[in-house]
């Protein structure tokens, strides 16, 4: 990738945490602002979403990023940061997990007539998460009693994707449903990933489960869909939805597929309160090899993670809130 | 103070109202009979600025039902309350630490859902109150250079919602709903519970900076008069001491209960410790101090800020819970 944009502005509409009187720290010079009481009206909830601005040449694109789980805290946030729904040119979906679609009827019906949403077709296979006593251990899932697993309350459907009434409302809405695994150029210097390779398998979530054609298989994450933003004379930023597909991974794709080697900031869920404490140490090691400016995990990255990669890497490691926003 | 100290069996304390919502945060093996996550449980839990606990005290049998202040810039309360299937009628007492909007701001939807109950507030509560902003956060200023017009302009003061009594006395009406706003002292509330009253201040430079409050268009420096804090006493543990925000400071609030109670072991501290703007210096001085009076729980939450969790979870590995919304203390 040669082509790039000038300037990237990120604003957090859904995360996991919310605090007015979180400071920005100086340290990342204007480039990451906490909001302060501007804050004071949103809520958090388990989910993400994102409104992604780039800006080339003096021209504006407005991009949303997932749409979190519950339509009250992406439409309440929205109004509190005076948003626009109209402003969304396209809509990304990360994967298939309710946090980050569940308010899709909601907010698809305010979003403007004609717009793109662009997620990997794998992302609407039904999908389910394991109890904590069978995550561990391989099952044959070949032979997988649902009804009775269910019962023991040792598996969990989550919600399905609204699939025939979100087609109906995309063709009453006119919406281009861009359902593919393949990465797409949106515009000079930003990317999807398309379905993300795996260097390495011990770092893709495990767990969780998918239904395809009544088989139950593990979830390979194949939906997992990131955003790659080449910005002039930094390098890449990486946005990722949970990076359930492996963080590093997920970079190291981002790498291959632009052919650009220099990260300047990694910024969305790593999905790490699940990973052992050896685990977050070899990822952390690798951000240091990666020595990106700016490490802003939050929504399912954790509490250990986020303490862990703070005490390592304290000048480029920064805390993100609902309403954070980061002028690259 | 007698050697009979009264106490609870129990005490079971939710998490209803905090800034952090994490379904995937597991309970961990070290805390498992302690400190209970949500998990799944919190999937339609909202976050919100703020704070709040359902308490259940046990005795002999008998239960007492209070709530810790009603949270959240938003008011959420209710709607976490759901998830967890939280019965609001049973309320006997709302105590409400201070008058910050992140701890009354549910106040009113709460009542809504209340026939009676006991409301109790600090007289103090009701002052207008104001917080420093942008690169004056957290700062000592003198309030009488502050120019609010000026300041305001430059987006470095921030008046807070005005907490209003008269809000309050519209619930009141038809119902068998009371303000006890005379709670000023320490007063014991129920067999093994106690509100602080006014918190003693020992060490002056521990009370909170950069929030202020106005009265007859004067500007101070907020003393927290206001704040109340709850102890209790659980039989053969020790003192349980819930904070809000904790302004006036983690020593005088620990040193008051201790004086007010009677009992010097301290079993857990749990709320928010207000150091979000503190450096490590001051943060590993409270750590000190708590570390001293070797808690078996010390979990901060809301305002604590990251830096003062990193900080105890590496010092007191053992001690430091993570708290996030429907977490449960079975204490």
């Amino acid at each position: 990738m040669t082509e790039s944009v000038d300037k990237v502005l990120i604003k957090i509409l859904v995360a996991n945490r919310t605090d007015v009187t979180l400071r920005s720290d100086p340290h990342f010079k204007n480039q990451v602002i906490q909001p302060g009481p501007s804050a004071m009206d949103c809520l958090a909830e388990h989910g993400l979403a994102l409104s992604v601005v780039t800006i080339r040449n003096g021209e504006r694109h407005r991009y949303l990023f997932d749409m979190g789980g519950l339509k009250k805290t992406i439409m309440n946030n929205l109004n509190a940061f005076k948003i626009d729904y109209s402003e969304f040119e396209k809509v990304f979906l990360s994967h298939g997990h309710y946090d980050h679609w569940g308010a899709i009827l909601d907010i698809s019906q305010q979003l403007n007539n004609g717009i793109e949403f662009i997620l990997n077709p794998e992302g609407l296979y039904p999908r389910f998460s394991l109890g904590k006593e069978l995550t561990g251990t391989k099952i044959d899932l070949a032979t997988l009693d649902f009804q009775q697993l269910k019962q023991e309350k040792k598996i969990r459907q989550l919600p399905d994707f609204p699939e025939k009434k979100f087609r109906e409302l995309a063709k009453e809405k006119n919406f281009k449903l861009n359902f593919t695994n393949q990465p797409i150029t949106i515009e000079p210097g930003v990317t999807t990933s398309g379905e993300i390779s795996v260097s390495d398998s011990e770092e893709v979530t495990k767990g969780m489960l998918i239904r395809k054609n009544d088989t139950f298989l593990y979830d390979e994450f194949n939906d997992e869909l990131s955003l790659y933003i080449n910005i002039q004379d930094k390098g890449l930023i990486v946005i990722t939805g949970c990076g359930h597909r492996g963080i590093l991974n997920t970079i190291k794709h981002g790498q291959t597929l632009t052919g650009l080697q220099e990260i300047y900031a990694v910024i969305g869920g790593f999905h790490q309160n699940w990973a052992s404490p050896e685990r977050i140490r070899k990822t952390i090691e690798q951000f240091k090899a990666l020595k990106p400016k700016i490490i802003c995990g939050f929504h399912c990255t954790g509490f250990k993670f986020n303490a862990e990669c703070m005490r390592q890497l304290p000048n480029q490691t920064t805390l993100a809130v609902v309403g954070t926003t980061f002028i690259l | 103070m007698s050697s009979a100290i009264s106490s609870v069996d129990k005490v079971h304390i939710r998490v209803l109202v905090n800034n952090y919502v994490d379904p995937t945060f597991v309970t961990e093996e070290k805390f498992k009979d302690l400190v209970i996550q949500p998990e799944r449980n919190a999937g339609t839990c909202v976050g919100d600025h703020g704070l709040t606990l359902d308490i259940t005290l046990m005795k002999d049998g008998n239960v007492h039902h209070l709530l810790f202040d009603a949270g959240g810039t938003n008011g959420t309360v209710l709607q976490n309350a759901m998830a967890f299937r939280v019965k609001f009628e049973t309320f006997e007492k709302i105590i409400i630490s201070h008058g910050h909007v992140d701890h009354y701001g549910g106040l009113f939807k709460t009542l809504e859902q209340i026939q009676e109950t006991e409301l109790i507030i600090s007289p103090h509560a009701f002052n207008q109150k104001y917080m420093l902003t942008g690169k004056l956060t957290g700062m000592k200023i003198d309030p009488q250079t502050i120019d609010y017009r000026q300041f305001k302009k430059e987006k470095l003061i921030f008046q807070l919602p005005p907490f209003k009594e008269k809000l309050i006395r519209k619930f009141m009406e038809g119902r068998n709903i009371t303000l006890n706003k005379e709670i000023t002292r320490p007063t014991q509330i129920f067999e093994g519970c106690w509100i602080s009253g006014e918190i003693d201040i020992l060490k002056e430079d521990e009370i909170s900076h950069g929030l202020l409050y106005q009265k007859d268009k004067v500007f101070y420096e907020d003393n927290f008069r206001d704040e109340l804090s709850l102890y209790i006493n659980v039989e053969g543990k020790g003192l349980v001491v819930l904070t809000g925000c904790c302004h006036c400071g983690v020593y005088n609030t620990v040193e008051h209960a201790k004086k007010v109670t009677g009992i010097n072991k301290i079993y857990a501290i749990i709320g928010g410790l207000h150091h979000i703007w503190s450096d490590f210096n001051t943060i590993n001085q409270v750590l000190t101090y708590i570390k001293s009076q070797e808690p078996q729980i010390i979990c901060p939450m809301h305002c604590s800020g990251l830096n003062f969790l990193m900080a105890a979870r590496t010092q007191m590995p053992d001690q430091t819970p993570i708290g996030v919304v429907g977490t449960q203390f079975q204490l």
